[in-house]
């Protein structure tokens, strides 16, 4: 009977899609990710990221008790905010890293904002960054299972060449049952001249002043057949993900679109420096990876489902466009001339904090009416 | 006003770092461990104590319009008293207290005390006025000294907890992001104790007992009788609750 009759105000819009609806297609848009996590690294990776969900969920009800505001956990917005922590974690962390990074990313970057819908930054970078910042060496150490490596798609793919590949290989030989090795983007920051004498398949190394990355090599990191985060290896299930979110209309194309589309214009555009045995030479202009910085790392993720945030995103269409080429930006500055090998966490964070300048210098004049003039400091 | 109260004020009603919100600096510097907080701490306090005596003394005497660039004079020499004992005893504590020790005389709490306290009353109220806020200065930079000691090295005046405890250090709180997180976490904290007891008190001024049985029922004031324990916790927005004489914010 309370439900009969709704009484609110114009406009008379009604739609079934609300948080709830939106917050599980993204969860649903992270599955093929997090399957292809559990194949290559094992049940510890979805343990990892069930301590990270559970932790996020009831942090949320602690924090809206604390607060006396109404119980939200049902809409799934804190379930979206362990997935994509735990997206971003090493596999084989610690437990308490994914339980310490949900804590401060639902109840300080969210709550202490205001909740859903007022946090200033994304919670879940913002756990990954005070992560980085409390645990720096287990987030950046990672370990991989050697056994799981002899996998469905190394076995399609037998001829190709890849430093995982050659790394299991050497695993096997030893008898290791997990390896540790430099992610690509990693290696991309510490290149050297090795005169053409590569003793490493699938290394990458600089020759006549141009980084050497075959295509092979982009294409094992593009299939994740490669090292790297929880949900982040595999670009091509990120990729599925983003486009059935475009699909859904959940994300537009602008915010993606800018950012990776700079993140290849600027990886391809700016020297990068490199170790040439003696000091620190910088390879040519516009001969940059930027096939490597565009499917390496934390790109994806980050441009299809962090960036996209709808709390920490700007509304406008330019607005979207002006946000995702700042972080690209600041993501490939980041990474070729910073100290961090991945710049998408900080590139993010930096730029949710400038969406409040975003959407006031690109707010749309109001049919018949005067621009709205933004307020000065 | 009574000398017990001019005591034990600062310890939490007047707080300097948590209620009065004063000396942030050091309070967030050099507080990565329990030590160097301990140090600071009774290091102001000595300067604090002394500075309020010799600005009480000569408070008669000293130009209105200068007493300003004077109290700062007074308590540099009794800055540099410390600087130099502390060079003489204890030359651990000043290298980790660094550029903090000689920033005591820019400190606001000592000259907000000689300012507002000292300069205003006689010798025996502004010692004890110096020594309780010292105190309770140096109480609150432990607090916020041992919570990121524990939370960023797994240790307790520098020695481990636990046997191998290092695993479980979060070392962003012993770095400057650190005290400004454990400093924002425990003002909230103890603001959150501070609404505790106000409301608490504007309860029983009213005559009820929260949570104990049903409410006294204030006959003389039909407003009242609809609050009680149950009805407060979890309505948000529910009108003013005119506990508090002059506020018409919701009921919670």
């Amino acid at each position: 009977m309370a439900k009969q009759f709704v009484i609110t105000p114009s406009p008379h819009l009604k739609t079934k899609e609300d948080i709830g609806a939106i917050m599980r297609a993204v969860c649903l848009a992270l599955a093929p990710a997090f399957i292809f996590a559990l194949y290559r690294f094992g049940y510890w990776s979805i343990a990892v990221t069930a301590i990270a969900v559970v932790t996020a969920v009831v942090t949320e009800a602690i924090c809206q008790r604390l607060r006396h505001v109404p119980y939200t956990v049902d809409d799934y917005s804190a379930v979206v905010t362990g997935l994509l922590l735990a997206a971003v974690l090493p596999p084989n962390v610690a437990w308490y890293v994914p339980f310490v990074g949900s804590i401060v990313a639902i109840g300080i970057a969210k709550h202490c904002f205001g909740g859903l819908g007022c946090n200033i930054w994304n919670p879940a970078l913002m756990g990954r960054a005070f992560l980085q910042a409390a645990f720096p060496t287990e987030i950046n150490s990672g370990t991989w299972p050697a056994a799981k490596g002899e996998s469905l798609l190394t076995s399609i793919y037998t001829n190709i060449n890849g430093s995982f590949d050659f790394l299991v290989e050497s695993a096997k030989q030893v008898g290791a049952d997990v390896i540790t090795s430099a992610t690509p983007l990693e290696q991309l920051t510490r290149v050297v001249d090795v005169a053409g004498k590569v003793e490493i398949p699938g290394a990458i190394y600089v020759q006549n002043g141009v980084i050497q990355v075959s295509n092979s090599q982009i294409f094992d990191v593009f299939m994740g057949n490669t090292f790297g985060c929880i949900g982040e290896i595999s670009a091509l299930a990120l990729l599925l993900g983003g486009i059935y979110l475009l699909g859904k209309k959940i994300i537009t194309w602008h915010i993606p679109f800018a950012y990776i589309a700079t993140v290849a214009l600027l990886g391809w555009i700016l020297p990068a420096p490199y170790s040439n045995g003696e000091a620190t030479a910088y390879t040519a202009w516009f001969t940059g990876p930027w096939l490597m910085h565009v499917v390496g790392g934390g790109l994806f993720i980050g441009a299809f489902f962090m960036a996209t945030d709808m709390v920490t995103s700007p509304m406008s269409r330019l607005g979207k466009l002006l946000f995702g080429c700042g972080c690209g930006l600041l993501t490939i500055v980041i990474r070729i001339y910073g100290g961090y090998p991945e710049g998408v966490c900080y590139s993010i964070l930096l730029m949710n904090t400038v969406v409040p300048m975003i959407d006031c210098w690109t707010r749309p004049r109001v049919y018949g009416t005067a621009k709205a003039s933004c307020p000065k400091h | 006003m009574a000398v017990g109260n001019v005591f034990t004020r600062g310890f939490f009603k007047e707080n300097p770092v948590f209620v009065l919100l004063l000396g942030l600096c050091p309070a967030l510097a050099v507080t990565t461990g329990l030590k160097n907080a301990l140090g600071m701490g009774l290091a102001a306090t000595f300067v604090l104590v002394c500075s309020n005596l010799i600005v009480s003394l000569s408070r008669k005497f000293i130009p209105k319009e200068v007493r300003i660039p004077c109290f700062i004079v007074i308590i540099a020499t009794f800055v540099t008293i410390v600087k130099m004992v502390m060079a003489a005893f204890l030359p651990e504590l000043k290298e980790a207290l660094g550029i903090f020790l000689p920033l005591i005389v820019v400190n606001c709490i000592i000259l907000g005390r000689a300012e507002a306290f000292a300069s205003k009353n006689k010798l025996l109220p502004s010692v004890i006025d110096g020594l309780g806020m010292g105190i309770g200065f140096t109480l609150a930079i432990c607090i916020i000294g041992i919570v990121r000691e524990i939370l960023g090295a797994w240790m307790i005046f520098g020695i481990p907890i636990t046997r191998g405890g290092m695993a479980y250090s979060m070392k962003v709180f012993i770095l400057a992001p650190g005290g400004f997180l454990a400093m924002g976490l425990l003002l909230a904290y103890f603001n959150y104790l501070g609404a505790q007891r106000a409301r608490r008190l504007a309860l029983a001024q009213k005559g009820i007992h929260e949570g104990k049985g049903a409410p006294a029922v204030d006959t003389s004031n039909p407003t009242v009788q609809t609050i009680n324990s149950q009805n407060m916790i979890g309505k948000t927005g529910a009108g003013p609750c005119n506990l508090c004489p002059g506020c018409d914010k919701p009921n919670f």
